[in-house]
């Protein structure tokens, strides 16, 4: 044991971080994935891909696939539509208010994104207060259906109302890092704004743009909470958990679960390990590692590994937040849990109908959930700052 | 065509004034240079022409028309940033093409101007490659290409040879100066590095804390400094602290090492004023004590008595450091140095033409 700690240089408090974490990922993500892969590879003859053709075949199906990347492509273009103008206005101008805007146009991050729907659905329904007050006032006669038959813009007008933030963040970071003399250069070569933004600004923002896309992309696509609101079906994420509410027994139902919850947090969590590598491997000490004939498991796991670690241990904190969020949405909905745990979310969702006798039965969970969020946040925030080297003095 | 006048300019960043009531006439076809130390206010000057600032104060005229308000995509500058500002995205050619295409220039035309900017900057063989594939003076010289190919009044150069090694530096001076020579446009140019300045330029600004010092040729800034500041940043000269005691055809000098008597002088001093006597240190020349009689061999040469503090062997010249009677050091060049004139610790007479001092206004030199 001891000899095998030397070897690679470990002394047991890091072993003992890196056996954790590889039972941590093997029982929380390989297992559940690979309980669904062989779940949906396998049948009772063996290897088959019955189910994945008639995902793609069958014309039910095919329709709900569709919905779906409809849904996340929908969302995506409003998103951009929103946070574009968002960026460039507060990356490039100056204004007084400016740090409030800044803030108050992250909160849809801090709020469960049912909390938005329901909103929405007492403005927009049928019997909604738009349509009550144009109703009262006499501009129309017969309420308007706003949100349309099938309630799918609706889902994308909610689902971009959520998922803007992310956009922005991703557009602003990549605005900021601009070479400003880049686009100087545009200018004196005679470019107008507008020549500008699509030629030269745009153009260089495209990475952080690609990347904010994905992740909206992917969250539009795999959300379960606001198609559920508006009871639209017909999407992937509410076929699968009909699929798993129907057949109670069956432990695959909680597997499909963490498996959307895992896809999601996969893609931040992806996406930040995949940047931090990416920059410690070009570090020199790997490069001497290599030099001096490490081989290709031992540098990953040895060098590479704990240098990543704290970014990684960093979206771990803040996605408890997230994972609070999606929860107590489940259970606001009346899923997730079972009704006899008690859970904020499921509070919340049973005070809704007391809400104008009894405010506080549905307020109190609420503002708990959004204070454990931002408290988690806020620690998630001073891990970082207590793991980055380049801030320790 | 592509003259620039500045009429009070004033520019205000922050607190301070960047550029404080600047008149500056810039001829046609003339190869500029603003020069000065770091945050004198030269790149302001320049981004004023480019119309990334507007003034504050006063107007700023191209050709007599002014341009003060007009936006920098609007003004025809073509400009060679520091960092080269090359677009990451787009090859060499479309780089360079760029500011044609926003012109509407036909394709055909396009093409052979490309083609000939490219050539200006012996780039040609380079048109397909990316920015990132190419090094630091061949970048350089496709920022310069992109800036000459739309035939811009004005060249605008902002440091361009900051960031070169220094035997790329000196070549590029050369290259620079041919194409100047060669499209026949005014260009402007900011520097700190004064042997950019003196080698390359028609004339010279020198700018010290948003205010214009003085205005001339490399050889007039040389010969004639009007303050302690010019002739301190412009080749280095040694300044002897003294009080101007007489004044006429020779200004005469006391200072607390000996009487200097100098040819040239700022005018309007009054006797009683404490001054600066100029001597840059290649006219200087250094006789053994021994020799000297003590009185100055003719009324044309000064004489102070000083002792070797250091000598340096540079191959083509060798820098003295002396001290003089009252403790201040003065340094001394001699060229092509066959045989050593002094040891140190040796007493020496330093000789100097009066032709040669200049007599400066005492002011404060640090900045």
């Amino acid at each position: 044991m001891t000899s095998w700690l030397r070897r690679y240089d470990l002394n047991p408090a890091n072993a003992a971080v890196l056996i954790f974490l590889w039972v941590f990922f093997i029982v929380f993500m390989l297992y559940p994935l690979g309980y669904v892969f062989t779940n949906a590879f396998f049948t009772a003859e063996g290897f088959s891909l019955v189910f994945m053709k008639l995902m793609f075949t069958s014309p039910n199906y095919t329709i709900i696939l569709a919905n779906s990347v409809n849904l996340g492509l929908a969302v995506t273009l409003f998103t951009t539509l929103l946070s574009l103008p968002l960026a460039l206005l507060l990356v490039r101008y100056n204004f007084p208010g400016k740090e409030l805007l800044n803030g108050l146009i992250l909160i849809p991050m801090v709020l469960p994104p049912f909390v938005g729907a329901i909103g929405m659905r007492q403005l927009l329904a049928r019997f909604g207060s738009i349509n009550l007050l144009l109703l009262e006032m006499g501009v129309i006669s017969q309420p308007i259906d706003w949100l349309g038959g099938g309630s799918f813009w609706g889902v994308v007008i909610l689902e971009a109302l959520h998922l803007y933030p992310i956009m922005y963040l991703n557009l602003a970071a990549a605005l900021a890092n601009v070479d400003p003399s880049l686009e100087e250069a545009a200018k004196n070569m005679g470019a107008n704004s507008f020549k500008l933004f699509s030629t030269v600004t745009f153009p260089l923002m495209l990475p952080g743009y690609f990347a904010g896309a994905v992740i909206v992309f992917i969250w539009a696509f795999t959300d379960l909470g606001a198609p559920l609101v508006f009871e639209y079906r017909e999407v992937v994420a509410v076929q699968i958990f009909n699929m798993v509410t129907d057949l109670h027994q069956n432990p695959m139902g909680y597997a499909f679960v963490v498996a959307v919850i895992a896809l999601r947090v996969w893609v931040v969590y992806a996406r930040v390990v995949r940047s931090a590598t990416l920059a410690v491997k070009e570090k020199d000490f790997v490069q001497a590692a290599v030099a001096v004939g490490a081989g290709e498991l031992r540098v990953v796991l040895v060098h590479v590994l704990p240098n990543v670690l704290s970014p990684a241990i960093v979206i771990a904190t803040l996605y408890v937040g997230r994972v609070i969020l999606i929860e107590s949405a489940l259970s606001f909905l009346g899923v997730g849990v079972p009704a006899s745990t008690p859970t904020w979310g499921g509070i919340l969702g049973d005070g809704r109908s007391y809400i104008d006798t009894a405010w506080w039965i549905a307020f109190f969970p609420g503002l708990a959930i959004l204070v454990t969020v931002l408290g988690v946040n806020l620690l998630g925030d001073w891990v970082r700052d207590y793991l980055d080297p380049r801030i320790q003095t | 065509m592509g003259s620039v006048k500045f009429e009070s300019v004033s520019k205000i960043l922050g607190q301070s004034r960047a550029v404080n009531n600047l008149t500056l006439d810039i001829g046609a076809e003339e190869l500029f240079f603003l020069l000065g130390p770091s945050g004198c206010g030269k790149t302001t000057t320049l981004r004023l022409v480019a119309g990334f600032y507007t003034p504050d104060e006063g107007r700023i005229l191209f050709d007599g028309q002014d341009q003060s308000r007009v936006p920098p995509h609007k003004r025809n500058t073509g400009m060679v940033f520091q960092n080269y500002a090359l677009w990451p995205h787009m090859d060499v050619r479309s780089n360079v093409a760029y500011g044609l295409k926003m012109r509407h220039v036909s394709e055909a035309e396009k093409e052979k101007r490309v083609r000939h900017a490219l050539e200006i900057v012996h780039m040609q063989a380079y048109a397909e490659r990316m920015p990132n594939q190419l090094s630091g003076g061949q970048q350089q010289r496709v920022a310069l290409a992109r800036a000459l190919v739309i035939e811009p009044d004005v060249v605008l150069l902002d440091e361009p040879l900051s960031n070169l090694d220094a035997k790329l530096r000196v070549e590029m001076r050369t290259q620079i100066k041919d194409i100047h020579r060669k499209i026949g446009r005014t260009m402007i140019y900011v520097t700190h590095d004064q042997a950019e300045a003196l080698s390359m330029a028609d004339r010279i600004a020198v700018m010290r804390r948003g205010r214009l010092v003085q205005t001339g040729t490399p050889h007039e800034l040389y010969t004639r400094p009007e303050s302690a500041f010019v002739a301190e940043f412009i080749g280095g000269t040694n300044l002897l602290r003294g009080t101007l005691e007489e004044v006429g055809d020779l200004l005469t000098v006391k200072t607390q090492a000996g009487i200097v008597r100098a040819k040239n002088g700022v005018k309007r001093m009054a006797r009683g004023e404490p001054v600066f006597c100029s001597v840059r240190p290649e006219s200087l020349r250094l006789k053994p004590a021994a020799e000297s009689s003590g009185i100055p061999p003719s009324d044309a040469t000064n004489e102070l008595l000083a002792e070797v503090q250091s000598i340096m062997y540079l191959g083509d010249n060798e820098q003295y450091s002396l001290r003089l009677a009252d403790g201040a050091i003065v340094r001394a060049v001699e060229y092509n140095p066959t045989t050593r004139k002094a040891q140190v610790g040796d007493r020496l007479a330093l000789q100097f033409d009066t032709q040669a001092v200049v007599v400066l206004p005492q002011e404060e030199l640090s900045d």
